[in-house]
């Protein structure tokens, strides 16, 4: 059975039992001993892999080379065949039979490494799979139980301090009410700043055109007003 | 364990607990005498329809209660650990203001 099949049966039954046996100790044992065992033939696997693979590329050059050294004989023997060498055709002949022969012993080993090849990496892919799925079902286990246990502790302690867990809608309505009177103290410190701080003489000199802002405005003004006058009483487009 | 208070916010605390996978980030949001009896089905569907929309953490329930729950992986650096920490608190006030409604 699968462990969230698991947790969800023991969830329909007595939640108290949770915290300690989702996976029993035994169970979580031989999940982590097929964990380790599945490790070590992967390791296996990946060696005799890379036997095999070796052997495998091996057997593709010696293909290779046989097919050119057939290839080889083959025209010789056309060539003594020109020159009316029969015998010696012959000869060259049973070479090529023999070349044939090694050639089609290689060729079947080469099939032999490659059906290997694939079978090791799926044996490799399984064992991975195989741990990840111990791995998953070992971290569910382990994590329903924690939080139970979490909560179970957290229960008791409040319970031993007296309730001071307040409902959800109070504690609610206790961070709201903190959360405003934060803003409320905040606008009021921005109303004394403005009566009262550095920005309420600012607003104060400006209002009587004192300082920067008013001198530029000003600047601003009597430029645009020479410009005017400058332009004639007809203003003409440049 | 460990239980983490974010000031102005004490009355919802966060509890860090590791298993041997994770670290688990957890807020307590209510109990099942909380919620309005005739709207728990109701309760329950638009939790798991909120579910997927909440940034980095998920609505469960432990025993009788609403939770709240981040998850980490062990080796995470503390800064992540504060940063879910200060998510779950978000969303648990978040959570808590929203589906009020459904509570007595």
């Amino acid at each position: 059975m699968s462990v969230i099949k698991r947790v969800v049966t023991l969830l329909r039954s007595s939640v108290r039992e949770i915290g300690e046996s989702v996976v029993d100790a035994n169970a979580t044992r031989i999940y982590e001993q097929e964990i380790v065992d599945a490790r070590h033939s992967i390791e296996a696997a990946r060696g005799d892999l890379a036997l095999v693979m070796a052997k495998e590329m091996q057997s593709a050059r010696e293909i290779e080379r046989l097919r050119q050294e057939v290839a080889r004989y083959e025209a010789l023997a056309v060539e003594a065949l020109d020159k009316s060498q029969e015998q010696l055709a012959e000869e060259v002949a049973a070479k090529v039979g023999a070349l044939e022969q090694v050639l089609s012993e290689q060729s079947e080993a080469h099939a032999t490494y490659t059906v290997q090849v694939v079978k090791l990496k799926d044996l490799v892919r399984a064992a991975e799979q195989r741990i990840r799925e111990h791995e998953r079902e070992i971290a569910i286990a382990k994590t329903t139980e924690s939080v139970y246990r979490a909560t179970r502790s957290i229960s008791e302690n409040l319970g031993h301090g007296g309730s001071n867990l307040l409902n959800a809608r109070q504690s609610l309505d206790r961070i709201k009410r903190r959360h405003e009177e934060l803003a409320d103290r905040m606008t009021a410190a921005d109303q004394l700043d403005a009566e009262f701080g550095d920005a309420a003489i600012e607003r104060k000199l400006r209002d009587a055109g004192i300082g920067d802002v008013a001198d530029r405005q000003r600047a601003a003004m009597t430029r645009i007003r020479e410009r005017h006058q400058a332009a004639g009483p007809v203003p003409t487009a440049e | 364990m460990v239980q983490v208070s974010i000031e102005g916010r004490d009355e919802l605390p966060i509890f860090i607990t590791r298993s041997d996978t994770q670290i688990l980030c957890l807020c307590y949001l209510w109990c099942d005498a909380e919620v309005l009896p005739e709207r728990r089905n109701e309760l329950a569907q638009t939790l798991l329809e909120l579910n997927p929309s909440v940034p980095l953490s998920a609505f469960g329930r432990v025993g009788d209660r609403y939770v709240l729950t981040g998850a980490l992986a062990l080796d995470a650096p503390a800064e992540q650990v504060a940063q879910d920490v200060a998510v779950l608190s978000d969303n648990a006030l978040d959570a808590l203001d929203a589906l009020s409604e459904f509570l007595v």
